[in-house]
């Protein structure tokens, strides 16, 4: 198999890629993408409280913490 | 490809002003689609590289530098998100395929196209984009490595090994080189 023969398969087999633009205005969905994107989420700002506060209580767990880190 | 955008446009995005970065997708939205489709093929999934490029351009605008190209940097860009939706449909993929043994162990006659496409699909995707870009599409190899960010010397071998894979795979599926 040349390799002519092997770029026919291959354009042949895969789907054309000569679609000028998206189907529909995609704007709205970057906006939505940025606004949603928060540096800090819910999630990370409640186990950042919660490591705080078992820090406090526990003090010794910073050298277990170091540990793993 | 499109003009460069003004200098005070780009400041004004570097900056954060949400109205001028629509200025920009509204200018390169089409050719960032044109270039996703032609790596990864599908409608659905173009769409979805314009959205999350576009969003780590935004993300990333603090790091642009305004005496270079945005065009270039966004097409760099692109190219990484793509490929890293190409790793994703490939895990898909190969789990589908792993549910597809289990729910019919009998082999399906598949036609030459499907084992081309099979054996392309098969490739890392670090070959597959090569191979779209140089293969099929027929890219001169230094458009490649600025899209890619790489050298001109590691696109040209990358296209080796993957045309080398490609013979490899179809061998496996019974297409004989």
């Amino acid at each position: 198999m040349t390799d002519e023969l092997l770029k026919d398969l291959l354009r042949s087999a895969l789907p054309p890629a000569n679609r000028q633009g998206p189907s529909r205005d995609l704007w709205p969905q970057v906006v939505s993408r940025i606004e949603a994107s928060p540096a800090w989420s819910r999630l990370d700002t409640s186990v950042a409280v919660g490591v705080t506060i078992a820090l406090l209580v526990f003090p010794k767990a910073l050298l277990l913490m170091a540990f793993h880190l | 490809m499109t003009d460069e955008p003004g200098g005070e446009l780009l400041m004004r995005f570097v900056q954060g002003d949400l109205d001028a970065f629509e200025s920009l997708y509204r200018e390169y939205h089409g050719e960032v689609y044109q270039w996703a489709m032609r790596i990864v093929r599908d409608v659905g999934i173009a769409e979805d590289v314009l959205v999350d490029a576009f969003w780590r351009v935004y993300r990333g605008r603090a790091q642009f530098d305004t005496t270079r190209s945005f065009g270039a940097w966004m097409r760099r860009i692109t190219t990484n998100v793509a490929l890293d939706h190409l790793r994703a449909m490939q895990s898909r993929a190969s789990w589908v395929t792993i549910q597809d043994k289990i729910a019919a162990p009998a082999t399906v006659a598949h036609g030459l196209s499907e084992s081309v496409l099979r054996a392309f699909r098969n490739l890392p995707p670090k070959l597959q984009i090569v191979a779209t870009l140089a293969l099929i599409e027929e890219l001169p190899y230094a458009e490649i490595a600025d899209a890619l960010h790489l050298p001109v010397g590691t696109v040209k071998s990358r296209s080796f090994r993957a045309i080398r894979a490609l013979r490899k795979e179809l061998a496996q599926l019974g297409i004989q080189p």
